[in-house]
């Protein structure tokens, strides 16, 4: 569906995206990690047809994405996204004008079931009213492939758990790939399937939600037997407290022991660890 | 990623919708212009009060049109789930129709309210002016509507490679041109030869030919913009 062969963007003489190879061949909420600046809205406008790579190419069901002949698969949306100051009745119909697969109806009931003000301006929205308003036209655009970056900006602790649950359902009711970055990592690992970490412009991993369940997890204990049980592992980070050490591990899992506590590890202590280490740990 | 009718027809209804800005400068000048005519026949008539007159008022339009869209459409049309490709196919028959609308109702107000007035207060009307109304009001028509689509293309790339070096430059060209021709005689009579091609040529079919072909160079340098152009 998505392919990244060996991607290079480069904005004057910074990499935003450094050699960059990645496919989505799978349907599913893919939940795109990264720090500020990694390159995550770069990979999403890439992948629309927003910009064009400096090398390498971006595949949308198997053609190539070129920014001319933008992809009629893919939907780019950002939350802070410049919209027509007409009523928000008006610029759904809009979207539906303009996009000959945009869902009117499914808009119409989105945007009620959000509470949003049909008849307010676009200008006259809250910031995260706004950002729900470009949210809802992606998700009733009728594409298979939604990247939104980060939707839930601006969103009220109620809002986005509304929205996680309708992403979800409109995912179950038709397939299609969804990319999400966010910051609120917490609320996302529990709707997403898939997991993409990026920094510095480069896959740092991708794999399911459940292998990082699986494989992600704390060691915890007197540090010489921690030391000894995550030899050879992959410690993707570690904190120490007074004789104590906490290592970070991805990888198979430990024996357990009774010399130190192996606990699951969540998805933000996970990422910090991964892209975070130098100077988060 | 083709683009069809529909989608054209949709981007369209959307991008005339959301011209109300130039809708209104437009008309706003028409009005000062319909008002200047009250007032000019209003007082004791005289022949040597010259007016302009109201048709040209209305030149504007497809103009500001093309700026607007360029300028502050295109960006939301692409959020909207717009592509850059149904943009570019969309826009030229949005000018050509109102180029063309604009023409009829100038040619209409020409042989209409220019007419009712004449004798009575000068009246200078570009129809005339560029020698358009000579072959007749029909053929004046397709003459002014081919130089407003010329116009309105020029408009509509030039706003779209504005903030990019290549914009500059083709400012910086233009200024140039004009101001290295005019001074130079056989540079200056070059700049004739090309406004007669698009304006005065005395074979109208020529002028209105002239006008599409180098529409047609000028909306097709858009693509480069296009192409380019950051949502």
């Amino acid at each position: 569906m998505i392919r990244f062969d060996n991607v290079t963007k480069r904005y004057g003489n910074t990499a935003a995206m450094d050699g960059f190879s990645w496919a989505a061949e799978r349907t599913g909420i893919y939940c795109l990690l990264g720090r500020n600046g990694a390159g995550k809205t770069t990979l999403m406008k890439l992948a629309a047809g927003h910009i064009g790579p400096t090398a390498g190419a971006v595949f949308v069901n198997g053609a190539q994405v070129k920014m001319f002949a933008m992809p009629d698969a893919a939907h780019f949306v950002e939350s802070g996204a410049a919209q027509f100051n007409v009523k928000l009745s008006a610029l759904f119909r809009y979207a539906a004008d303009v996009n000959p697969s945009f869902d009117l109806d499914f808009a119409l009931a989105l945007a009620k079931r959000f509470k949003l003000d049909l008849n307010k301006r676009y200008k006259h929205l809250s910031f995260g009213m706004k950002a729900m308003a470009s949210t809802l036209i992606a998700l009733s655009s009728g594409r298979e492939i939604l990247l939104l970056d980060e939707p839930v900006l601006g969103f009220d602790p109620v809002m986005r758990k509304v929205f996680y649950d309708m992403l979800q359902e409109a995912v179950a009711a038709k397939p299609k790939t969804v990319i999400v970055s966010t910051h609120i990592i917490d609320e996302i690992e529990k709707v997403a399937d898939s997991l993409i970490i990026i920094d510095k412009g480069r896959l740092v991993l991708c794999c399911g939600m459940a292998e990082i369940d699986e494989k992600a997890y704390s060691v915890i204990g007197p540090a010489e037997p921690v030391k000894a049980a995550t030899e050879g592992l992959r410690v993707i980070g570690e904190t120490k407290a007074g004789g104590f050490l906490s290592r970070y591990v991805y990888d198979r899992r430990v024996k357990p022991s009774d010399k130190y506590t192996v606990s699951g590890l969540g998805l933000q202590e996970f990422f910090i660890g991964l892209v975070g280490t130098e100077d988060a740990l | 990623m083709k683009t069809t009718l529909k989608n054209i027809w949709g981007m369209a209804k959307v991008s005339l919708k959301q011209s109300k800005t130039a809708y209104l400068i437009t008309g706003i000048l028409f009005a000062l212009g319909v008002a200047q005519l009250i007032v000019q026949l209003s007082i004791p008539p005289n022949p040597d009060n010259q007016t302009l007159a109201v048709a040209n008022y209305l030149f504007v339009l497809p103009i500001f049109i093309a700026i607007f869209i360029a300028a502050r459409h295109f960006s939301r049309i692409m959020n909207l789930g717009g592509k850059r490709k149904d943009f570019f196919w969309t826009c030229l028959p949005l000018y050509a129709a109102a180029a063309f609308a604009v023409s009829l109702a100038g040619t209409i107000l020409t042989v209409t309210v220019d007419a009712l007035c004449a004798g009575k207060i000068g009246i200078m009307n570009l129809w005339d002016i560029f020698g358009f109304m000579r072959r007749g009001p029909v053929v004046a028509f397709f003459q002014m509507g081919a130089l407003l689509l010329l116009a309105a293309c020029a408009a509509h790339t030039l706003t779209l490679i504005q903030s990019k070096w290549y914009g500059y430059v083709t400012d910086a060209l233009i200024i140039a041109v004009i101001s290295v021709f005019t001074p130079i005689a056989p540079l200056r009579s070059a700049l004739a030869w090309f406004f007669k091609m698009i304006i005065f040529h005395e074979i109208a079919i020529a002028q209105i030919v002239s006008c599409l072909f180098v529409t047609a160079l000028v909306y097709g340098a858009s693509l480069f913009a296009v192409r380019r152009k950051t949502i």
